[in-house]
């Protein structure tokens, strides 16, 4: 008993507080809304007649007020400039990053959100667990990119990826959802392991769990006790990451829980997950392998980090735009695409290695940048296939969206916006975020990387304008009966507003790309 | 040899030999019991390194677990009968036994590399069973966070269990109606 009350009577222990908690505000404002989505459903009836066009309306109005409040807080943080915080006793840190990652986190789940309303009540599964899942995946997003502990990393991208398996698998009458689910629950466990090897490696190698702690330990010329350990630790961690982002060869489940899951959860799992996981990715690497902030401590780590990455890139290019070729369903397509989308992210993560700190170039503001049109175009393409869906399909095949632009041009205009921004033809967004993405790669001297991603980008103009020309240019040929889209509100606007902001930001690139180096790890 | 190093030895053929056995083994319920011993060998491993409470938690957790698995998943759903089908081939077997002998590779050399740390393990096995206290005070101090992390990871898993294990959703035919 003793033991106890020296322990409690030490002064120097730090405390835990207020303040951490309101660092945390975000996270929190998401988890409670998520937990308040589940209550409610209780109060609210099941209405008889299916048809009702409102639906459970307050569902959606509460859970997307929890998304605009944490995305509002989020804003202002950076909007005021923050400092890096760190709390909890070091178990998170705060920064500009973060921040800005957990904006492009929350946007997914308020424009799921906005689009699942319809999608839910047309195959008559609208619950509230439905919001909530979304909510605590995006709450455990946010806290996984803070993470500044082993541990944290670990449990947070646990809890995220256990929600978004279930959101796979949410339609659980339907065959394909299911199997895409357990095939994502099932690869997302092998990579779990992967990556909780690696992390217990990487505690071996350097004898703590905080990030700060290690990195500071390395900085300080203190070489890790023994490298090799350290390289094996970060290239599993590296391959745990490499699952989650669906980078080759680790893709395997990305088409079927692509294609599997219902195509607003899909637009979420597009986006969300894989800028969370690009958060973290970015991290790792330029902790371990930037160019200054390593030191003298680890250039083996560098040089592993750096050739995994760049092969990883390389060759998740090629096979995600050559694997796109060949589809003749669009949300398939789509998967494919997000793969090679993967490939450009790693080639920003390459160059973001190659950032020496308080120099010009800010570590990651191109991949920073590119985050955010690609999460606008995925999450209008994904919407927009589900909001021409009809009961329990979503509108999926290129063959259905033949004739689309006589019969609702408005929709067939956002997904020629959107299809076009994806290709990269300027002066759309898309292409700015490839322009920059490409010149960090130059402007750090791995032209090789750039260069295959400008040939990649070329062969992906063919499938991607393929869509456009079933829209303009063919006929329709029977497939679905156009629905009615008087009533689908929440999918109209989220797609109105995800084409409007991908023209915006294609206009007006400086902006947005300032708010991207400001943001950028320093 | 010391009765340390025996002890040593019981506890991994313990934990490896049953894992070796899950892997040749058919029937499933063979399988559940196979890990069941297999854990048990690795709690016995925890015990005699010093972490007592890792031991134990194996034992509460792990086995636990396990037994639960086997009471209800296939007890109760009368399925002894599940036999696992494997097809092998030389195109599962080559690439596995290549995979599986570098990772081995890594794993071995790691092993005999790396110059691990002894202080902090010997420390807590002088400390005995105080390893408890410790950590009680590390999961209320620095990893309050993670602690919490766990109970929303276990708060998603509940409610998706529950979601998807429910029996029948308002509106879709009951489950009787579907399997015929």
């Amino acid at each position: 008993m003793n033991g106890l009350f020296t322990i409690l009577d030490a002064p120097a222990a730090p405390a835990i507080g207020w303040d951490d908690l309101g660092g945390i505000l975000p996270v929190l404002v998401l988890l409670a809304t998520g937990s308040l989505a589940l209550v409610l459903d209780l109060f609210l009836k099941e209405e008889a007649s299916p048809p009702v066009p409102a639906g459970k309306w307050p569902l959606s109005f509460v859970s997307l007020l929890g998304t605009a409040v944490a995305g509002a807080l989020l804003c202002g943080h950076i909007g005021a400039a923050g400092k890096p915080w760190s709390g909890f006793l070091g178990a998170v840190q705060v920064d500009l990053f973060s921040d800005a990652i957990g904006l492009i986190v929350v946007l997914g789940a308020a424009f799921c959100l906005l689009g699942a309303g319809d999608a839910l009540r047309r195959r008559g599964i609208e619950q509230g667990e439905f919001h909530a899942l979304v909510l605590y995946a995006a709450a455990s997003m946010v806290l996984f990119v803070q993470s500044a502990s082993l541990v944290m990393v670990f449990l947070s991208l646990e809890a995220l990826s256990m929600a978004v398996y279930i959101l796979t698998a949410f339609q659980r009458d339907e065959k394909r959802a299911v199997e895409g689910g357990l095939k994502y629950f099932v690869l997302g466990g092998l990579s779990s392991g992967f990556l909780l090897l690696g992390l217990a490696f990487i505690y071996g190698a350097t004898r703590s769990t905080n990030l700060t702690d290690i990195a500071g330990a390395l900085a300080g010329g203190q070489p890790p006790a023994d490298s090799s350990l350290l390289v094996a630790g970060l290239g599993l961690t590296l391959i745990g990451l490499a699952f989650k982002v669906g980078a080759f060869p680790f893709h395997a489940w990305v088409p079927d829980a692509y294609e599997g899951a219902m195509s607003v959860v899909t637009g979420f799992m597009a986006v969300a997950v894989k800028a969370a996981s690009f958060g973290v990715l970015l991290r790792v690497a330029v902790l371990f392998g930037g160019a200054g902030a390593s030191g003298p401590g680890s250039p083996e780590a560098r040089g592993a980090l750096l050739a995994g990455i760049s092969g990883l890139a390389v060759v998740t290019m090629i096979f995600g735009n050559l694997a796109a070729l060949a589809q003749s369903s669009a949300k398939r397509m789509l998967a494919y695409s997000a793969i090679a989308h993967t490939g450009y992210l790693l080639v920003g993560a390459v160059s973001a290695m190659e950032a020496r700190p308080g120099g010009e170039q800010a570590a990651g503001a191109g991949l920073l940048f590119y985050l955010f049109p690609y999460a606008l175009m995925s999450l209008g393409a994904f919407i927009c296939l589900s909001h021409l869906g009809e009961g329990a399909e979503d509108r999926e095949s290129i063959d259905s969206l033949r004739g689309l632009a006589e019969r609702h041009p408005a929709h067939a205009l956002a997904l020629l916006v959107i299809m076009v921004s994806f290709a990269g033809i300027p002066p759309t967004a898309g292409f700015w975020g490839k322009l920059f993405i490409f010149r960090e790669a130059i402007a750090t001297g791995h032209w090789e990387l750039a260069l295959v991603g400008i040939l990649t980008s070329i062969v992906s103009v063919y499938y991607y304008l393929r869509l456009v020309v079933a829209m303009y240019m063919l006929p329709q040929e029977g497939g679905l009966p156009a629905p009615s889209l008087e009533a689908r509100i929440g999918g109209k606007l989220a797609l109105a507003i995800a084409a409007i902001a991908v023209v915006l930001v294609g206009l007006f690139p400086g902006i947005f790309f300032q708010i991207s180096a400001a943001c950028a790890l320093r | 040899m010391t009765f340390s190093d025996g002890a040593f030895w019981v506890f991994a053929a313990t934990a490896v030999l049953p894992a070796a056995g899950i892997l040749l083994s058919r029937s499933i319920v063979r399988m559940a019991f196979l890990l069941l011993v297999s854990l048990a060998g690795f709690a016995g491993l925890y015990l005699q390194l010093g972490a007592g409470f890792l031991g134990f938690t194996q034992v509460l957790v792990y086995i636990g677990g396990i037994l639960i698995l086997f009471l209800f998943g296939l007890m109760l759903t009368a399925r002894f009968d599940v036999h696992v089908r494997r097809r092998v081939g030389a195109g599962v077997i080559v690439p596995g036994v290549i995979a599986g002998l570098s990772l081995l590779g890594v794993l071995v050399f790691l092993a005999l590399e790396s110059p691990w740390s002894t202080e902090a393990g010997a420390a807590a096995a002088a400390a005995g069973a105080g390893d408890t206290f410790q950590i009680g005070l590390k999961v209320l101090g620095p990893y309050v966070l993670p602690f919490e992390a766990v109970t929303v990871l276990l708060l998603v898993a509940m409610v998706g269990a529950t979601y998807i294990g429910r029996a029948q959703m308002p509106g879709t035919p009951a489950e009787g109606e579907r399997k015929e």
